[in-house]
Order: structure tokens, then sequence, then C-alpha cells
């Protein structure tokens, strides 16, 4: 019992001082409905500026999956002003950094930069998200640029290409479904017209978030953010679909066949995100779930199925709270030596039932609810930490005061409640399997007049 | 082991996958850059500490002479015994560490490399949290057990970590690289170790591999955070107290480098060949670090800027992502070019990236080039110190190589002061496609595509 009091006392401790960093948050709108948040930083003299516009792979219809993506690709090519590579020199001749991300809900630029930079970066994104330059040459070599990463990314990886084709299997009335990269087909029919028009309907200041964290004056920022992005028209952006949880009424098993050492199983099901279970409790309930079951080192997973009874060689839980759109809870797990992946599979739905029906103790809902006020503090220490938290709620129409609303609702939260959305969501008839079946990795054996050592290796000197 | 899924929901414009370190900040500005305080415990264990009092957080690095180079003929030594440290300890389970570091919310986590094993531990300064964490770091860090069911388990999943290696092509690149770069030296084999020699090790192997190298002489503390500096000697004390003083550790040998050129092919059913080209280049003590250090960012370093960034994916589009890098070790590492294209343009690629090796080479960079290279680094200096995890990491970096104190605080004189002359030379002592590894893992090609030797 010595455990629980230890943990018991420490989140009392915690709730006692805890940290206010909330009132660094300073929100902002502008005319044309940009909107701007910064948040202030003083350890560093530096400056991240992020933008981030609100369009991603689920807003894609089949047939031109990964177009966000090429995109983004499309926008380190150049201006009029400042044409071909000259954003990127720019930004490196003064000491920067920068990078971009598309992922299903968003497309996301930052540069990181000493803190009297900004200026800089507004400037130049500010021209790029209205006369972006979409030349033929450019385009016709970037695509490749794209085509390469998709094969690097998910084709020569069998962890992640399994993971495409039980993402798709899950998501079957939902356009999560889509693979972030796109589809090969798609990606080798995309048009410049096609990325043209996505531009021009969605790098509006309307559909448009800055997150600026860092040693900054908020008011001179919304001043200097106001003079490069004020300008820009708004436009009406085309109505964006609404879906909702499939009912739970199938189960999916889907088997991968590629070339791999190792075998691997996803499990998905089916549920609510904050978004899309507005004002109720149950994300939060099981966002606590994900980290009882499978979220750190003491969980039930690690410690049943890793540790003790040694049936997986690793578990990972994963759900997202904060998606635009319904999401999934997933489970991925790499099978040990000697259990199969259905083996696997039984003996996890084997927790989930425990979960279910025996209560959850004091013990391990006071360790959370410790490790999410510790973590806010950890989180404090990253400036991209900080902007990518500020930007994910934003992209699903939360500010940053929901990591208070989170803390408390996590606070509420009974072991009836995390119990219900387990019985709730966590069955079979809304789940989906996808496993890897490992094939040889060596091809043409036949041909091969010596056998062959470990993967062909063949020494030229 | 697990890809995390989280990364499963990101695509980006470029992976960035080197971290080399570089500092440097405004020439103006001669103020000291961070304060490092050094001291040795009793025992011989070197301790470095940055007072960080913004955030109330600690951040302790106990780095041991302990990687994989020194493994001698048990591959894969240094990584188990690295990776059972916080599996069992002295009456406390694996089960109960685990708990333990939870209840505080503590993260515990240990990596080993070639050189260097460490254990690191992150908690908040709250007496009542961290006092429990160290309690328990201290006795997984000083008193482990490597205890039969746990060693069994983390051998088995260490296994599988190498069953992973062996399915992924930049992986097998790597190791297929450094084996014929290091040819029998402690540095050719892949720190995990390999099927054959991992299956053989026994928990008794780790325990003398644990008593001899996990010893004060041998261990560098690193402390960041927000804690007092006689707080900071009492954690380091704390920890060492019960490690014997033992020996340093013997140097290794200097490496030799034999190929001329060496041309390797792996087979990989994949849809995209995987090239490393390279050699034997320098250590982390080498006097043209900054000349290779900037020379490098014009060549392959920079991010979206270099010259093989822009021939190799801007200009032909033949590939995701190019850059090429010095790896300073204890000893000399490589310099390596490392890029993935598709299977039929394999031979254009490397002849490309020859011909831009050699152009530099000869040529060296131009004066615009190398202001804009010191710009970049200089201007970016405030960056690299922009978190305690990012200070940690340089803070690490000064105290197991025995870089000066004052490292960071004349960095960016260091970069300034290298010429063009600076870098042709040093490029030209150093890096030559002449005397290259090639290693290439895909499909099979053509005799008649096989990468050529150059004449």
């Amino acid at each position: 019992m010595i455990f629980s009091l230890v943990t018991f006392f420490a989140l009392l401790l915690l709730n006692n001082t805890s940290f206010a960093d909330d009132s660094k948050v300073y929100n902002y709108k502008l005319n044309n409905d940009l909107q701007l948040i910064v948040k202030v930083d003083q350890r560093a003299p530096v400056v991240l500026s992020e933008i981030w516009y609100h369009v991603g792979s689920s807003y894609e219809p089949l047939g031109k999956t990964g177009i966000s993506h090429v995109l983004e690709h499309m926008m380190f090519k150049g201006t009029p002003q400042y044409p071909n590579d000259t954003f990127i020199k720019v930004i490196a001749e003064n000491g920067g950094q920068q990078n971009a991300m598309t992922t299903q809900d968003y497309t996301m630029y930052y540069q990181e930069l000493a803190n009297d930079k900004l200026p800089l970066s507004f400037k130049l994104e500010a021209d790029r998200m209205q006369n972006l330059s979409f030349s033929e040459k450019d385009f016709a070599s970037e695509l490749k640029v794209v085509q390469e990463e998709r094969k690097m990314r998910i084709d020569n990886d069998p962890l992640m290409a399994t993971y495409e084709q039980f993402n798709a299997a899950a998501y079957f009335d939902n356009p999560y479904q889509n693979p972030i990269a796109g589809w090969a087909n798609d990606l080798a029919q995309i048009t410049l017209d096609d990325l043209k028009q996505w531009y021009a309907t969605w790098y509006v200041p309307n559909n448009t978030t800055i997150i600026v964290v860092g040693n900054v004056d908020p008011e001179e920022v919304h001043k200097l953010a106001d003079r490069y992005f004020g300008v820009i028209k708004p436009k009406s952006l085309p109505s964006v679909k609404q879906f909702s949880l499939p009912k739970p009424i199938r189960e999916k098993n889907i088997q991968v066949k590629l070339p791999a050492k190792l075998p691997i199983l996803y499990m998905g099901f089916n549920a609510p995100s904050v978004a899309s279970a507005p004002n109720s409790y149950e994300p939060y309930a099981l966002d606590v779930l994900s980290t009882i079951l499978g979220g750190t080192n003491s969980s039930r997973l690690q410690k049943d199925l890793v540790r003790n009874k040694q049936t997986a060689g690793d578990i990972a839980v994963y759900y997202t709270l904060y998606a635009r759109l319904p999401t999934l809870f997933q489970i991925a797990a790499i099978p040990a030596q000697g259990t199969s992946a259905e083996q696997l599979k039984t003996a996890i739905l084997k927790e989930i039932d425990n979960l279910k029906t025996k209560p959850i103790s004091k013990e391990e809902l006071t360790k959370i609810k410790t490790q999410v006020i510790a973590n806010r503090i950890y989180l404090l220490d990253s400036i991209e930490s900080q902007g990518s938290l500020i930007g994910n709620l934003a992209v699903v129409n939360l500010s940053y005061s929901e990591m208070d609303n989170y803390q408390q609702q996590v606070e509420k939260l009974t072991s009836e409640q995390i119990e219900a959305v387990a019985k709730k969501y966590l069955t079979k008839d809304n789940l989906t399997t996808g496993i890897l079946l490992p094939q040889s990795l060596v091809e043409n054996q036949s041909q091969k007049n010596t056998p062959a050592p470990a993967l062909g290796i063949s020494h030229v000197n | 082991m697990l890809t995390n899924l989280r990364q499963l929901c990101y695509i980006s414009l470029l992976t960035i996958t080197v971290n080399m370190s570089a500092f440097a900040e405004n020439p103006a500005d001669n103020s000291k850059v961070l304060t490092i305080q050094h001291w040795q415990t009793n025992n011989n264990a070197n301790v470095y500490f940055v007072n960080l009092p913004e955030l109330p957080i600690i951040d302790i690095d106990v780095i041991f002479n302990a990687g994989s180079a020194y493994d001698d003929k048990k591959y894969g030594l240094a990584n188990l015994t690295n990776t059972m440290i916080g599996q069992s300890a002295r009456q406390l389970s694996a089960d109960q560490i685990a708990e333990n570091f939870d209840n505080v919310a503590a993260d515990f986590d240990v990596s080993a490399h070639r050189d260097s094993a460490t254990i690191h531990l992150r908690s908040l300064t709250k007496p009542e949290l961290l006092q429990p964490a160290l309690k328990t770091f201290t006795t997984v860090v000083a008193e482990p057990s490597f205890d039969s069911k746990s060693f069994k388990r983390v051998k088995n999943q260490t296994l599988q970590a190498i069953l992973q290696e062996e399915q992924t092509p930049s992986a097998i690149a790597d190791n297929l690289f450094f084996n014929a770069v290091y040819n029998g030296y402690p540095y050719a084999h892949p720190t995990i170790g390999d099927t054959n020699t991992v299956k053989k090790l026994t928990p008794e192997d780790l325990l003398a591999f644990y008593k001899k190298y996990y010893v004060g002489s041998n261990t560098t503390i690193v402390i960041v955070g927000d804690v007092t500096h006689i707080q900071a000697e009492q954690i380091a004390n704390q920890i060492t107290k019960k490690m014997p003083k033992g020996k340093p550790i013997a140097k290794l040998t200097t490496p030799s480098y034999q190929p001329k050129q060496k041309i390797i092919h792996g087979d990989y059913p994949a849809s995209q060949t995987y090239i490393r080209m390279g050699q034997l280049g320098i250590s982390r003590n080498n006097k043209d670090y900054f000349p290779l250090y900037v020379g490098n960012y014009i060549l392959g370093g920079g991010v979206l800027v270099s010259r093989l960034f822009k021939e190799v994916r801007e200009t032909k589009g033949l590939t995701y992502n190019v850059y090429s890098y010095f790896l300073p070790m204890k000893q000399k590492g490589p310099f390596l070019v490392s890029l993935q294209t598709r299977t039929n343009v394999t031979n254009q690629a490397i002849s490309l990236i020859k011909q831009q090796v050699q152009d530099f080479n000869n040529k060296g960079p131009s004066a615009t080039e190398l202001t804009a290279a010191k710009q970049n680094i200089i201007g970016g200096f405030p960056l690299l110190l922009d978190s305690n995890e990012a200070i940690l990491s340089q803070v690490a970096n000064i105290a197991f190589y025995g870089l000066p104190l004052t490292y960071l605080d004349t960095y960016r004189d260091n970069i300034n002061n290298v010429s063009i002359d600076d870098i042709k030379n040093a490029f030209n002592q150093y890096v030559n496609v002449n005397d290259m590894v090639v290693v290439t893992v895909g499909r099979e090609l053509a005799s008649n595509e096989k990468p050529k030797k150059s004449s």
C-alpha cells in the first residue's frame, strides 16, 4: 500500500502548486477571421512561428488522395516575388529551422528563429499563402519526390504498409480511411490544376490559424499579423460534411501478406473524439482507459502480457482525443516468439474483458491523475510541443483553456464511467483487426546457384 | 521497438534524421552562454551541472563508457546490459520499478550506442516526488539484479528488434556500411548485436560486464534543471554511493581503413534502393572539426539547402531525402552520404553524388555559400539551447567527449574563423570519392546496371 499512499500525496501536492501558465496565452481574431494565438515562453531568445491550414487528408475525395501533402511540397517552390528556393534560403541564412507537416486534419508550416526575426516569417508566409507560382517543371519533379517519399515511408516498411490496409478497413465510412500520403494511383493522376484549385479553396485566412510561441510581446505579434495577413481577403469555404460513428454490427479481419520477418497485430475499435462527442465525458474516459490499458510502463498490457505472460514483445495503445471526425481506439502489438497474432489478440481481448468486470482501482486512477498534471509541466519544456497542442486544439475549435477542462474532466472521472466506455466501445462487434503474415524476404531463390546468406548479401571487392 | 502510433499520423516535407551538434551565437555577444559546473565524486565519477530555474523539472543522464565497442566478440552484450537496467534490481521487480516511477510521474529510459550507455531520469523537483524517484533510480542504476525471468524476456525482445532491423532496408544498409568501413574493429557490428551472439548471452555475462564498466571511474553524470549546486552534489553522491571506484577503461585503438573502393549489395525486395557511400572520418576531438562541420553543411548537411539536396532532390527528383554527415565518435567515426532512390536510377544517383563531392573537393565552397552557412549555424545557435532537454543533450556531448567547458562560449568564433581554404584542405584530407565504400540495398541490378568503381 505504500505506493498508492505516495501517489495520493503526490497528487495533493501537485494540485496545490499547479503551474500557472495559462495566463500567458493570447487569442486574437483578425478582420478576415484569421485566428492568431500567442503563447509567451521567455526561457530562450527564440520564437516558433506556425501557420495551420485547416485542411488535410480527411478533406480529400477518393481520386485525389494525397493532394494536401503534394501541395505542402509545392509550397516550397516559390512565388513571383520570392522565386524558386528563396524562402528556404532566406530562412536558413537567418539562422532559422523550418519544415512542414500534413496530417488527417491539417497542413502545418513552421519556422523557428531568433525572436527578432518573426517579421521575416510572417512576410514570407503571407506571400506564399496568396501568390504561389505552380510551375509545371517544379510540379513534375516534386511529384516524383512525393512518390519516393511514399515508397520510403510506407511501401518499404511492412509495419506501415500493414497499418495503411488496416486503417482503410477500420474507417470504412469516414475519410480517415485515406492514407495521408495518398494512394499510389491517385498520386500518379494528380494534376497541377487540381493543386491550384485545392490551394485556392482552402488556403484562405478564414481557414487559417497562426500560432506563435516564444519570447515575444503578444500585442506586437498581433500588429505584425494584422500588417501581413490582415489585408488578405476571406473567401467562403465549401461546406464540410459531417460523419458519425458506425453501428457496432460487424467484426472485420484483414490479413496482409508482405515480405517481413516479424508479424504485427493491429486492433481498432471505432470510437468518438472530443469533436464528435461534444459535452460528453466519454472521450476523456477513453483517453484515461488507453493509459490504464497500455499508456505507461506500469499499465495492464505492459505488466500482464509483455512482462508476466510474455505473449507480446511490445504493445502500444493509442487513442486520438482531439480529432475532427469519429476516431479509433487503437492497439498495436508484436506477438512474442512462439505466440501467434491470433493468440495475442485473444489475450488482449481477455484483458479488455477484465476491465469491464473487475473495477479499476483507486490507485490506478490516482496514478493517472498525477501523470496528467505532471505531463502538463513536462510539455512546457518544448515550444514545439506547446505549439502542437495549441494547434491540435484549434483545428477542433477548442482553445488552450481545454487543458484546464481536460484536467477537471479527468479529476471527475469514476471507475464506473471508465468501465462504461469499455463496455460500450471495446466490443468485438466494433472491432477491426489487421494482421501481417510475414512472407519470405528472398526473391527468386531458385535462380541462385549458391544458398543465399541471410538477405542474400553479396560482396564485390 | 514499436513504431509510436502517433508517428503514423504525420507526413512531413522532410524527415530530419541527423542532429549534428552545432552551437554558435551572435559574435557581438561575448557573455557566457551557459554556466556549466564540473566536479568529481569521491569515487571518480565526473559530474556536470547546469542550474535551470525556469521550470520545476530535473533531468539526469548517467553515461558510461560502455557502448557496443566494448562487446569484444559478444556482440550485443553492452546493449543488453544497458537494456536490463530498470528491469530488475535488488528487492525490486520490473513491475515494482515501473509502478514506482509511474506513481511519481517520473520518466525513465535507457539507451546504448557504440561508445556510450546512458540511463536517463526526468522528474518534477518537488521533493515529495523527486525523492522517491531518485530512490528507485539509484537502486536500478547501482544494484541491478539481472534476474532470469526479466533476462529471458528482454533477450527475446532484443532478438525481435534484430528481426525488425533485418526487415528495414535503411538499417540493413547502415549495418553493411559500418561493417565494411570498420572490418573487424569494435565499431563494425551493430550495437544491438546479431541473432547468434545475443542468443548465447547469459545473465553472468551481463553481470561481469556491468561490474567492469558501470564503475565510478567510468561514469559521467549530467544534471540540468531546477536544483541547487548542493542538491546536485547530493544527487550525484546518492547515485554513485554504492558504485565501486573501479578503473578508467583503456582507450580503444585507432581504427585502420583499407577500402580503396568497395561495392556491396544487399538483396531486399523493396521498391527503392537504399544507398550509403562514405569512408572513415574523424574523432570528436579532431582539430579540423569546425571546417568539416561547416563544409559538410554546404555539401550535404544543411537541411533543404545543401548542394546534394538541391541537385539530387530538387533538380532531378531522384530522392525524397539525401544528406551527408561526419559522425565523430571517441575514435574515428565515419563520413557518409545517405539516400534512397528508384532502383533503376541507382547508378545515376551514385554518379551524381560522386561528381558533387569531387567538385566540392576540387573547388571548395563559394564565398556566398560560406557566408550563408555561417549565418545559419551562428544565427541558429539559440535554437539549440531552447529547452532543458536540448541543454541536457549539449552538455552531455561536452561531458562525454571531454570538450572544454568553454566550448559553447567559443563556438561562434570557431565557426566564424573557418575559411574556404580550411574547408578545402580538410575535405581533401578526409574525403576521397575514390576511396569509398558504396552500399546498395534493394533489388539486384542487371550486371550492366551495377555501380562501377571510378577510374
